[in-house]
């Protein structure tokens, strides 16, 4: 087992060195300068030169490039032209919202996801079974954005119950207002996933409820709850652990356009904002950071499949 | 069917406990911000977009102004809503016969946010720094500086003496914001400053980046004039809440539902399809007024857009109804005429040259082409901002308008930081664009006129006149130069062409009171109903 962390561990070195290289070369290859985006649409030629040179964008691109690589093997992600603080301070501010978003949106998508899932198993080829399909389609073909703006329509404006957009922290303003302002985006955002949740479920649950040792059981006269709880259920789970995983990797990284209907200063937003302006450290730092995560992300995933199954464990 | 209802039933259960936990009513969904502030007043605002930095002097977007100007940092004179000019941090002024030398008279006592006073070498290094930046200042002033000439007097002496120089500084974009001399020193030659101190009645207290900006009251805030005795950009203020948060939300759909739902009390833009939802509603006030010149400036310094008869050609070809239309989609967001100062800049409002304003003559711009030899291998690029949806609009119906009389026309439409990049640093790559320009109180302060500006409009008349204009000791006959010199540019020159004039708007709520439109929002006097 720890062979094969430290393996996948060491594949990381070529990932983040192409992914550093491919995303530098991008972002600074891509026309726009930041030094015009800083003074306006009235500034003149001259005076966006002169701050192209304080800011030291004129250097070559290679030494900017090495100045970057070596800076990170210091601990630095690099200096933001538009904002104050730390790259890391950047990065794990932003990140902050995404992931408790993210996290809302797999809670729901789960809650939801799972149990009608399995319902649509049992209730195979009924009513229900074809009611739930049919919301899991329309979970899988309806945009966030959509989603997000009918949410607030209905729950905002129309109901008032929650509020339309922010994002308050936990410490200045409780957890009440906190998930509160978090609802609503992160249904938006889960909603894609509870539709894949719920065909994934009913999928691997007909698939083992029509096995041999599941007949075997009820021959044998195990109840009903039995058998869904202590066998369907248990060997159903591998596969709706890797969709709840995988949704929760598509979350982190899709939640821009949640966050930009919702106003939520997350990741994706950052991201958003620093390549219209050519913020060209931040792109860097996140793309670098998100990709860790998202290898991290997979990683753990392989290593939980072995926990639940014996029959793909390491070893 | 009992089963499929029941489970109906139960999906809709599970939706409501999820979004009814914790709240039960919209005052409630706003109740966290009371709580949290202690029951002080606070003032939500949206802005179309998140600054890029709040140094005023060295940027001119409007956005910056929109937030510090007037509230954070303040100038020596200010304007009033009739565009004249009155003092703010000066107490007085002088100017001697000839108009060489403007003698400034410092209030005394005044107090920056950071706890020290303004003293004349603050204002000196504010103001030189102003001059060194702003490119139209730099050229009124003819390179001259401020100088100290007690604690409480300063001083600028320029060699050709100007009538205009207190309406420069109270109104040019680039603002001539008075900071203490330690964070310019700090700041540097040609960068910006990072600390934003300034002596108006809210200071910078916090910018979460992509989230809020948060001014605070200035506690120790000394108004000029009488309380009530506010008018545009000048007078008595007063910092009626105790927190002002800016927010950025990039969708205008979650402005309008943020102002809908209480979540925001105040947008800096509304947008015309926005515009009936709160439209004769007595909850919501709508503020309004006309912001903006629109135009097509002409490349005069290389390509097709650098010989005059391309230029008139494209002049006589272009309907400016057709296009301000297309861009604004209501005739009562815009105004058609001549004019290249706006109708409410009443000393230099002239419709000089203005037959050849909206002409709409297919055949004489056809003519015009074939005069200046234009051949099928030809093409006129027009280089637009595509994240400006109006401009964007009229450069596709001048393109159409252009292969209506067989012109070969591409638009070249890119997003913000490749379009300004473009259009500075490769003139070789476009021959006209597309933009806008708030009011002004002098034609010298129109930036497309500059020599150095992109566009470049170094036309030896041109800058003589506005050279005279500035020099003028006698209103009239500036005024005269000011009128000649449009015919002329119309009628020859032609460096733009100019489509008409927009109208922006902002909405509050009905609780908010004292925010309007100038060349901008105008919150900083705001106050709830009840004050």
């Amino acid at each position: 087992m720890l062979k094969y962390v430290i393996r996948r561990l060491l594949t990381l070195i070529p990932v983040l060195f192409i992914v550093s290289v491919v995303i530098f070369l991008l972002i600074h290859l891509v026309p726009g300068d930041p030094a015009a985006v800083m003074l306006g649409d009235q500034a003149t030629p001259e005076q966006i030169a002169a701050l192209r040179e304080t800011l030291g964008l004129n250097e070559p691109l290679v030494l900017q490039y090495v100045h970057w690589v070596r800076d990170i093997f210091h601990g630095d992600l690099g200096t933001s032209l538009f904002m104050s603080g730390t790259m890391w301070e950047i990065i794990r501010s932003h990140m902050i919202p995404t992931v408790q978003q993210t996290l809302v949106a797999i809670a729901f998508a789960t809650i939801v996801g799972v149990p009608l899932g399995m319902l649509a198993a049992v209730k195979r080829s009924r009513a229900a079974d074809q009611v739930i399909s049919a919301f899991s389609i329309i979970g899988v073909s309806m945009p966030s954005f959509l989603m997000g703006l009918g949410l607030v329509l209905l729950f905002s404006v129309k109901l008032g119950w929650l509020p339309s957009s922010g994002y308050k922290e936990i410490g200045a303003y409780g957890w009440g207002t906190h998930i509160r302002y978090l609802l609503l985006p992160g249904i938006a955002l889960g909603f894609i996933e509870m539709g894949l949740i719920i065909r994934m479920t009913r999928s691997s649950m007909l698939e083992i409820l029509g096995a041999d040792y599941m007949r075997m059981a009820k021959a044998k006269g195990v109840s009903r709850f039995r058998m869904f709880a202590r066998h369907a259920m248990k060997n159903a789970l591998v596969g709706i652990v890797t969709v709840v995983g995988l949704a929760f990797i598509s979350c982190l990284g899709g939640a821009a356009v949640t966050e930009t209907i919702f106003n939520i200063p997350g990741i994706g937003k950052l991201t958003l904002n620093a390549v219209m302006r050519r913020d060209y450290e931040v792109v860097q730092a996140v793309v670098l950071v998100v990709s860790l995560l998202n290898v991290l992300c997979t990683l753990v995933l392989d290593l939980l499949y072995g926990l639940i199954d014996p029959r793909v464990r390491m070893e | 069917m009992k089963r499929t209802l029941a489970l109906l039933l139960a999906c809709v259960l599970c939706v409501c406990c999820l979004a009814g936990c914790g709240g039960g009513s919209d005052s409630a969904a706003n109740g966290s911000e009371t709580a949290r502030s202690g029951g002080a007043a606070v003032l939500n605002i949206a802005l179309d977009g998140e600054p890029g930095n709040l140094d005023c002097v060295m940027s001119s977007d409007d956005i910056i102004s929109e937030v510090v100007y007037g509230s954070v940092f303040e100038k020596l004179v200010a304007f009033t809503a009739e565009d004249q000019v009155i003092c703010e941090l000066a107490e007085s002024y002088d100017v001697n016969e000839d108009h060489t030398v403007y003698t400034y008279h410092l209030r005394q006592g005044v107090r920056f946010h950071n706890g020290e006073e303004m003293t004349a070498d603050d204002v000196v290094a504010s103001m030189n720094r102003w001059i060194d930046n702003a490119d139209n200042a730099n050229s009124l002033v003819g390179g001259a500086h401020f100088e100290k000439v007690d604690d409480a007097t300063v001083q600028i002496t320029m060699e050709t003496g100007t009538l205009y120089l207190n309406e420069m500084i109270a109104g040019l974009g680039q603002q001539a914001a008075i900071m203490p001399a330690s964070v310019i020193e700090a700041a540097g030659e040609g960068d910006l400053v990072s600390e934003y101190i300034g002596t108006g009645p809210y200071a910078f207290d916090e910018w979460r980046a992509d989230q809020y900006i948060r001014l605070v009251a200035n506690a120790g805030y000394q108004p000029y004039g009488e309380e009530g005795d506010y008018s545009g950009w000048g007078g008595h203020k007063t910092a009626y809440y105790d927190e002002v948060y800016f927010y950025f939300p990039g969708d205008t759909a979650t402005v309008v539902d943020g102002i809908r739902t209480g979540e925001f009390d105040v947008a800096n833009t509304l947008k015309g399809d926005d515009y009936p939802v709160f439209e004769g509603n007595d909850d919501y006030t709508i503020f309004s007024a006309e912001t903006e010149l629109q135009m097509l400036i002409f490349n005069k310094s290389q390509g097709v857009g650098a010989d005059p008869l391309v230029r008139q050609a494209v002049q006589a070809v272009i309907n400016s109804n057709d296009l301000l239309y297309a861009a604004m989609g209501n005739e009562d967001f815009y105004k058609l005429y001549s004019s290249y100062m706006f109708q409410s800049s009443a000393n230099w409002y002239t419709e000089a040259g203005g037959a050849c304003y909206n002409q709409n003559d297919p055949d004489a711009a056809r003519a015009l082409f074939d005069q200046a030899g234009w051949t099928d291998d030809d093409v006129f690029r027009i280089l637009v901002n595509s994240d400006a949806t109006d401009y964007y609009a009229e450069a596709q119906v001048i393109q159409e308008e252009l292969r209506g009389i067989g012109i070969n026309c591409e638009v070249l439409a890119y997003d913000s930081a490749t379009y300004s990049t473009t259009r500075n640093t490769k003139p070789e790559a476009w021959d006209a664009f597309i933009t806008g320009f708030g009011p002004k109180v002098l034609p010298n302060m129109n930036l497309f006129l500059s020599a150095s500006w992109a566009g470049w409009c170094d036309d030896a008349r041109i800058q003589s006149d506005l050279a005279a204009i500035a020099a003028e000791s006698d209103l009239e006959t500036a005024r005269q130069i000011w009128s000649d010199l449009q015919a002329y540019m119309y009628e020859e020159y032609v460096p733009v062409v100019k489509f008409g004039t927009t109208e922006r708007s902002g909405v509050c709520t009905s609780e908010v009171e004292g925010v309007f439109m100038k060349e901008r929002m105008v919150w900083v006097n705001a106050h709830p109903v009840s004050e």
